[in-house]
C-alpha cells in the first residue's frame, strides 16, 4: 500500500511537472490545498484526491490478456543460440571451444603437475625410508587411467 | 563513453584495486603460473611485463622500485635473477594468458595467465602433445592400425628438428599451426628443450595408443563396481544401465579427418544424399 502510494506519488509529480501548463486546475487545486494545511505535517496533501483529476490515459495498464499465440511470436527470438566455435582439441580430439583451452588436457596436465610438486614434497621428507615402487620417481609423462 | 581509457576499474576503490593488482603480480611471480579471471589477467599481465622490465635493467633505482612494489620481500631476487636472465634475449611479450572454460559459479571467463618459458609452461606441454598426435595421424596414413600399434611412433625428436625450419606453406607431418608453435615455443629456448619436447611427444603418442585399453579397463572395473553394488542390495540377478561411464560425443579418434562441428552434431550432420540439398549446419 505504500509502495503503491509512493509509485503513484512518483507518477503524480513527473506528469504534475510536465502538464504544468496543461492543467493549471490542478495547479491551483495544489496551491490551494498547500494554504489550506495550517499544521506541519510530513504526509504529502491528499494525493488520493488529486489521482482522480488526472486523466484515466495516464495511468496505462494492458487492456486483455495477451494471446499464447502473440506471447510465443515475441518468444521467438529468446531461444538459447547455438555454439558455432566448436573444434577437436589437437592434443586429444576432444571438443573443445575455439581459441580456449582444452579443458581434459588442462585438468590432465594440472593433476599430473599437482602429482610432482607432491612427490618432490613427500620425497624431501620422506628421504630414504625404503618405500614402494609408489614413492620412486615415476616416469614422465605417462597419465593414470583415470586422467581421461 | 570510454574511449582511450587504459585500465579496467574492477568496481574497487583505486586503493584497493592497486593492492589487488600488486597481490596478483606478486603470486604470478611466485607461481609462475595462476588462474584467474580473463579481465584481471589481462591487466595484471600487463603490470607484470613492466616490473620484468625493471628486473632486467637490474640497477639501484629499479631495484627501490620494484621494492615498492613487490609484496613478498622473497619474490624479489627471483625478479631480479632468474627472470632476468630466462627474458635476456626476449624484446616484452613475457607473459601469456590462455583461456580457460567459463566459471560454474557466476559464469565468469576464466584465464591462466603464466610466465613464458616457465618450467610448467602449458603451451610447451600442449605443444607437444599436438606434435604427438599429429606424428601418430601422419603414421597412421601409410600403416594400419595394429602395425602402428606395434612398432609405435619412433624419431619423434628428428620429425620436430625438421620441423623447426618450415615455413607457413611448406608440407609436413604437421598443421602449420602447430608447427607455428612449435617454433614460437623453441624461439628463445636452448638444444635441450627438443629433446624434451620429442620425449614429452613420444610419450603422449604411447599414452594415446594406451587409451583404448584402459577405457576398456575402466569399463569392465565400474561395470563389476556396480553389480557388486547390486549384490550387496540382495539383487543378484542385475542388469542395470549398460554401459557405466558416459560416451562422449564429438571425440575424434587418432587419424579423424572430419571437422569438430561435423563430429558433433552426429547423425544429424549426415549430408544429404540428394545434391541439390545442403547439409544441415
Amino acid at each position: 500500500m505504500a509502495s503503491l502510494a509512493l509509485h503513484q506519488t512518483r507518477s503524480f509529480i513527473s506528469t504534475f511537472r510536465s502538464s504544468w501548463t496543461q492543467l493549471p486546475v490542478a495547479a491551483s487545486l495544489a496551491a490551494n490545498l498547500e494554504l489550506r494545511q495550517k499544521s506541519f505535517s510530513w504526509a504529502l496533501p491528499g494525493l488520493q484526491s488529486l489521482l482522480e483529476l488526472l486523466p484515466p490515459i495516464v495511468l496505462a495498464v494492458p487492456k486483455s490478456k495477451i494471446s499464447h499465440s502473440r506471447k510465443s511470436m515475441r518468444s521467438a527470438n529468446k531461444g538459447l543460440k547455438d555454439k558455432r566455435n566448436i573444434v577437436n582439441c589437437p592434443a586429444c580430439g576432444e571438443p573443445k571451444l575455439a581459441h580456449h583451452a582444452c579443458r581434459a588436457c588442462y585438468s590432465s596436465i594440472m593433476a599430473r603437475f599437482k602429482g610432482e610438486t607432491k612427490r618432490l614434497a613427500t620425497g624431501a621428507t620422506k628421504r630414504m625410508s625404503g618405500g614402494s615402487w609408489l614413492t620412486r620417481k615415476a616416469p614422465l609423462m605417462i597419465e593414470s587411467p583415470k586422467d581421461s | 563513453m570510454k574511449h582511450g581509457v587504459a585500465f579496467r576499474k574492477f568496481s574497487r576503490t583505486s586503493s584497493h584495486r592497486n593492492l589487488m593488482l600488486r597481490n596478483l603480480v606478486t603470486s604470478l611471480f611466485e607461481h609462475e603460473q595462476i588462474r584467474t579471471t580473463l579481465a584481471k589477467a589481462k591487466d595484471t599481465a600487463r603490470l607484470a611485463e613492466k616490473i620484468i622490465t625493471l628486473g632486467k635493467k637490474n640497477n639501484e633505482t629499479s631495484y627501490r622500485q620494484a621494492q615498492a612494489f613487490i609484496l613478498k620481500p622473497p619474490v624479489l631476487p627471483k625478479l631480479f635473477t632468474t627472470f632476468a636472465e630466462r627474458y635476456a634475449n626476449r624484446p616484452g611479450g613475457y607473459t601469456r594468458i590462455h583461456r580457460l572454460d567459463n566459471r560454474s559459479g557466476d559464469n565468469a571467463p576464466i584465464a591462466l595467465l603464466e610466465l613464458v618459458d616457465n618450467p610448467r609452461d602449458f603451451k610447451l606441454e600442449m605443444t607437444a602433445r599436438a606434435v604427438g598426435r599429429e606424428l601418430l595421424n601422419e603414421k597412421l596414413r601409410w600403416d594400419s592400425p595394429r602395425g602402428v600399434v606395434n612398432s609405435g611412433v619412433q624419431h619423434a625428436e628428428i620429425a620436430v628438428a625438421k620441423e623447426l625450419n618450415l615455413s607457413g606453406f611448406d608440407s609436413s607431418e604437421l598443421r602449420p599451426t602447430t608447427r607455428r608453435n612449435l617454433q614460437k615455443v623453441m624461439k628463445y629456448r636452448g638444444r635441450e628443450a627438443l629433446t624434451e619436447i620429442g620425449a614429452k611427444a613420444s610419450a603422449y603418442i604411447e599414452t594415446i595408443l594406451a587409451k583404448p585399453v584402459a577405457e576398456a579397463k575402466m569399463q569392465l572395473q565400474a561395470d563389476s563396481k556396480e553389480k557388486e553394488k547390486a549384490r550387496k542390495r540382495g539383487n543378484p540377478n542385475f542388469v542395470g544401465s549398460f554401459p557405466v561411464l558416459p560416451a562422449r560425443a564429438g571425440v575424434a579418434s587418432p587419424g579423424e579427418t572430419r571437422p569438430a562441428m561435423r563430429l558433433v552434431q552426429g547423425a544429424l550432420g549426415r549430408p544429404a544424399r540428394w545434391r541439390g540439398r545442403q547439409a544441415l549446419a
